[in-house]
């Protein structure tokens, strides 16, 4: 049953068999043919023989009983041994008869009984020629007449015996008619067993084949379904079991493609989902990034016009300096040209009256100028320390910025850096802001002294006015006056001198720090454009997040409808 | 499950069939079947050496432990009762067929042995007629044919006893007829004249006017019976009755005729078995049925050669087994691919037509009521 497993082998024992039964059908058509055409001519050879052994026996008793009869008439040795001779092959031909086939016992007795009248007529013969030669006419005449009996007897049964040969034949003739009708028959037979087995084999094998086909057939279909469970092999041809076995082995295949696929869809779908949170927390950050760099830039902003004002203000400041240096050259040179004047002409008093009130004029102005300076001192010291409080908060915010950075992790990076050089300028401007208050309060020291000095000076002045009466004796203390006016005048000099570098000093560090800050709101926009470009690509983030969660949810779906 | 079942259940009871066949064949005798003129003086003998050789045979333990049973059939010597005892013979199941003793009869029973599906063995033991060479592959024969005894008695008479003109009284069966043709053949052949030829029938038996005619025409030296012992007597006393003193010859059919007193004295004939033959097995078997059957008087050929062809059948059916075909082969095969078969009627093989090569034959002349051997008359 093993050997039938395989179709080939299936369909080359069906077509062996169809030969075989061809083969057999074929034989027997031959065989049958054959041995009827043996038969038949069995038949009529032994038909012939019989019919010609009997012809030969009613000619050899009638010839031998003629030459007997002539004998009687005429007695010749001739005669005689053609009696004799006539007799031998009549007997030879009773051997003869004997010996064909399919004789009954019957038949034999019978062909005996010929035998035996031949024998008794050729005795009665052979006697009456024995008394013919003897010359006893009557005797012989008398024995001769006992032939009749026997021969009468003789050809009646050979007759008997042509008859029953005849009958023989006949039946025989019909025998062989049903001998075949029934090979005809059995070739019938033959034929419409192979014909049915080749039906039946030919149904089997296309049953054999088709219901494995179909099975495999339909379970590929159902696995274009998704249905991914393996073919039962039982009962199929080997081939068809060999397809059904790669068609398992595929299904095989894609089932543990199909579970692997599921399983990273699940991790996809859970790696989306935690990356769209942390991208909704990122944009959360960025955007609080950004509206703190909004805020930094703002405040940056004011702190650059706070500067430029500043920047302003001491340029006003220099050029109330210069104002004071020239006034104080002019004190200088105008006390130098009164000295002078006093000590040429003493006398001329009315010109150096009207020489103090001109001077006591200059110094009210130089010192209320002064007093404007301080004024204004003070207004830059508080914008300084707005600035500090703004690189401060700027310093906080950046820390701020760094910590949601390196929450965002690597896409935070380039954050952290911004911040770090964010947190940088900071420092750098509250040095700077440090550095001009340290400048401003010794700027306002100096203004306070310098301040003092003129305001003594014009004391001194209004005090030599109220006394031109005693101007002689108020020439020598005019001339110690101008004398220390002159030296006071120096210190002013001097004072203007030192504030006019400090004031371009604290120009230079208002400068640096309206630059800085400049700098920091470029480098706060820049930011905050960076951080909206990053709130924009986490958003974006976002979207490719939940995109991919949405493609990892449909995923699983699809994934979900394999049966594995 | 159930098919092999079946067939287990079909094989066994066909095994159980087979061996109760088989036991049923394997331990009951082996037949042979004895056909011929039993009751006659000339069949009794054979009976009786047939008898003699299954006794023999059993009491030294048969044939493969298997004892030999002898089914006699009397065809009373007519070829009717002849078919019907081989008919008969046929249909059970002997190994063999001993018979039947005459010419005539063995004829008309061998398309009986020979045809049908088994054809069974038919041993002529006396049968001589030429019409039996090639009678079928199943008959053979132990005694020369008529044309060996007419030969040797057509030579016999010309050379020995020197007659040139012979009548020949022929009984008008297959025997005499072959007697006479055989004779009549060699006898002209070697130059001697046939001046008569006459048939005779045993019932009535008539052969006055023959006589007569002998008488008549006075030129023959030599009367021919080609007949049997009991014709050759009548014949010969109406022959002496009329004068007739020519010295009379015949074949194997007058075999026994020593005994039937004065009328076969001087009585030349021929014979394939003589009981003063000079040879071991010869005295051995004349030993033996003097023994045996003591007031049996001699055995004559046809008691020799059945005795002869029991004794065949022993030696073929112990090496080639009881099968009808086997034992065919066999007997075929003596003295071709086996050595031929020691007997009392001398070594025996066949020749492809189941005639006996090299027969054995003599010519006896009854003396004070014995047949010696004639050579020298």
């Amino acid at each position: 049953m093993r050997f039938l497993g395989s179709l080939r082998n299936r369909l080359m024992a069906a077509q062996a068999l169809l030969l075989l039964l061809v083969l057999v059908m074929a034989l027997v058509g031959v065989s049958a043919i054959g041995s009827l055409e043996r038969a038949v001519e069995q038949q009529i050879s032994a038909l012939a023989s019989a019919t010609k052994l009997s012809n030969g026996l009613v000619a050899g008793a009638t010839q031998q009983i003629q030459a007997a009869e002539k004998y009687l008439q005429t007695p010749t040795p001739e005669l005689e041994r053609r009696f004799l001779s006539i007799g031998d092959s009549t007997h030879r031909l009773q051997h003869q008869l004997r010996r064909i086939g399919g004789l009954t016992a019957i038949d034999q007795a019978v062909v005996n009984q010929i035998d035996a009248y031949q024998s008794r007529v050729e005795v009665a013969y052979a006697l009456a020629h024995a008394l013919v030669i003897l010359r006893r006419g009557e005797e012989a005449r008398a024995q001769a007449a006992e032939t009749r009996g026997p021969a009468d007897s003789m050809l009646a049964n050979v007759q008997q015996l042509s008859a029953v040969h005849e009958q023989r034949a006949l039946a025989r003739t019909s025998g062989l008619k049903r001998v075949a009708q029934q090979r005809r028959s059995v070739v019938w037979l033959l034929f419409f067993t192979a014909l049915l087995l080749g039906l039946g084999s030919a149904a089997a094998t296309l049953r054999s084949v088709d219901l494995p086909l179909h099975r495999l057939v339909t379970a590929t279909e159902r696995m274009g379904l998704g249905d991914l469970r393996p073919v039962d092999l039982g009962g199929m041809p080997i081939e068809l079991a060999a397809l059904g076995r790669s068609v398992n082995g595929m299904s095989a295949k894609l089932r543990s493609v199909v579970g692997s696929v599921v399983e990273e869809s699940r991790q996809l779908s859970g790696a989306a989902q935690d990356y769209s949170a942390m991208s909704e927390e990122l944009a959360a950050t960025s955007s609080e990034i950004s509206s703190a760099m909004v805020r930094v830039a703002g405040t940056a902003e004011i702190q650059a016009r706070g500067l430029q004002e500043a920047e302003r203000l001491l340029g006003e400041l220099r050029e109330i300096t210069s104002q004071v240096t020239r006034a104080a050259t002019r004190s200088l040179s105008l006390s130098q040209g009164a000295q002078a004047i006093a000590e040429q002409r003493g006398a001329d008093t009315t010109g150096t009256t009207a020489n103090l009130r001109e001077l006591r004029e200059a110094v009210t102005s130089g010192s209320r100028e002064l007093r404007e300076i301080d004024r204004y001192t003070t207004t830059i010291h508080d914008f300084i320390d707005r600035v500090r409080q703004i690189s401060s908060q700027g310093g906080v915010l950046a820390l701020n910025a760094s910590i949601e950075a390196s929450r965002a992790g690597d896409q935070g990076h380039g954050f952290t850096v911004v911040a770090d050089e964010i947190r940088e300028i900071a420092q750098s401007s509250a040095n700077a802001a440090n550095d001009v208050t340290r400048v401003m309060d010794r700027l306002q020291e100096q203004l306070a002294r310098t301040s003092k000095a003129l305001e003594d000076s014009a004391n001194k002045v209004m005090l030599m006015e109220t006394t031109s009466p005693g101007v002689s004796r108020a020439l020598a203390e005019i001339t110690r006056a101008i004398a220390e006016m002159q030296t006071t005048g120096e210190q002013i000099a001097e004072g203007a001198a030192t504030g006019r570098r400090i004031l371009a000093e604290l120009g230079e560090r208002t400068g640096e720090v309206a630059r800085s800050s400049s700098e920091h709101a470029a480098v706060s926009e820049s930011v905050s454009a960076a951080t909206q470009q990053q709130t924009a690509s986490t958003e974006e983030m976002a979207s490719v997040a939940a995109r991919l969660s949405d493609a990892a949810q449909r995923l699983m779906e699809l994934v979900r409808e394999f049966r594995v | 499950m159930r098919a092999p079942g079946v067939g287990r259940g079909i094989i066994l009871l066909f095994t159980l069939c087979c061996i109760a066949a088989g036991c049923s064949r394997e331990k009951g005798p082996l037949r042979i079947g004895l056909a011929g003129p039993l009751t006659s003086p000339v069949g009794a003998p054979m009976r009786l050496a047939a008898r003699m050789a299954v006794e023999e045979i059993n009491r030294t333990g048969g044939v493969r432990g298997r004892p030999l049973a002898l089914i006699e059939r009397d065809d009373f010597d007519s070829q009717d009762s002849a078919v019907k005892v081989a008919a008969n013979l046929y249909r059970t199941d002997v190994v063999a067929v001993i018979g039947h003793v005459s010419s005539g009869t063995t004829l008309a029973a061998a398309p009986v042995y020979n045809g049908g599906a088994t054809p069974v063995v038919e041993i002529a033991p006396s049968a001589s007629s030429p019409e039996l060479t090639g009678a079928g592959d199943y008959t053979f024969r132990l005694s020369p044919s008529d044309a060996k005894h007419g030969a040797t008695l057509a030579e016999w008479a010309l050379g020995r006893l020197r007659t040139a003109r012979a009548a020949v009284l022929y009984l008008n069966n297959d025997y005499g007829r072959g007697v006479r043709e055989a004779f009549t053949e060699k006898y002209t052949a070697l130059g001697g004249e046939v001046l008569m030829t006459s048939p005779y029938l045993d019932s009535p038996l008539v052969v006055g006017p023959y006589l007569d005619r002998l008488v008549a025409d006075g030129r023959a030296n030599l009367l021919v019976i080609a007949g049997n012992r009991t014709d050759a007597v009548e014949i010969i006393r109406q022959a002496r009755a009329r004068r007739l003193t020519l010295p009379v010859v015949g074949g194997d059919g007058l075999e026994g005729i020593e005994a039937d007193g004065p009328a076969a004295e001087g009585v030349f004939l021929t014979a394939a078995y003589l009981p003063d033959e000079d040879s071991p097995k010869a005295r051995e078997f004349l030993t033996a049925w003097k023994r045996r059957f003591p007031a049996a008087g001699n055995p004559n050929q046809p008691a020799a050669a059945t005795y002869d062809a029991v004794y065949l059948l022993r030696q073929v059916l112990e090496t080639g087994g009881p099968r009808r075909g086997a034992v065919r082969d066999g007997i075929a095969r003596l003295g071709n691919a086996t050595p031929g078969f020691e007997g009392v009627t001398g070594t025996i093989r066949f020749d492809p037509r189941g005639d006996r090569v090299d027969a054995h034959l003599v010519v006896g002349r009854v003396r004070n009521g014995h047949v010696e051997p004639a050579e020298h008359p």
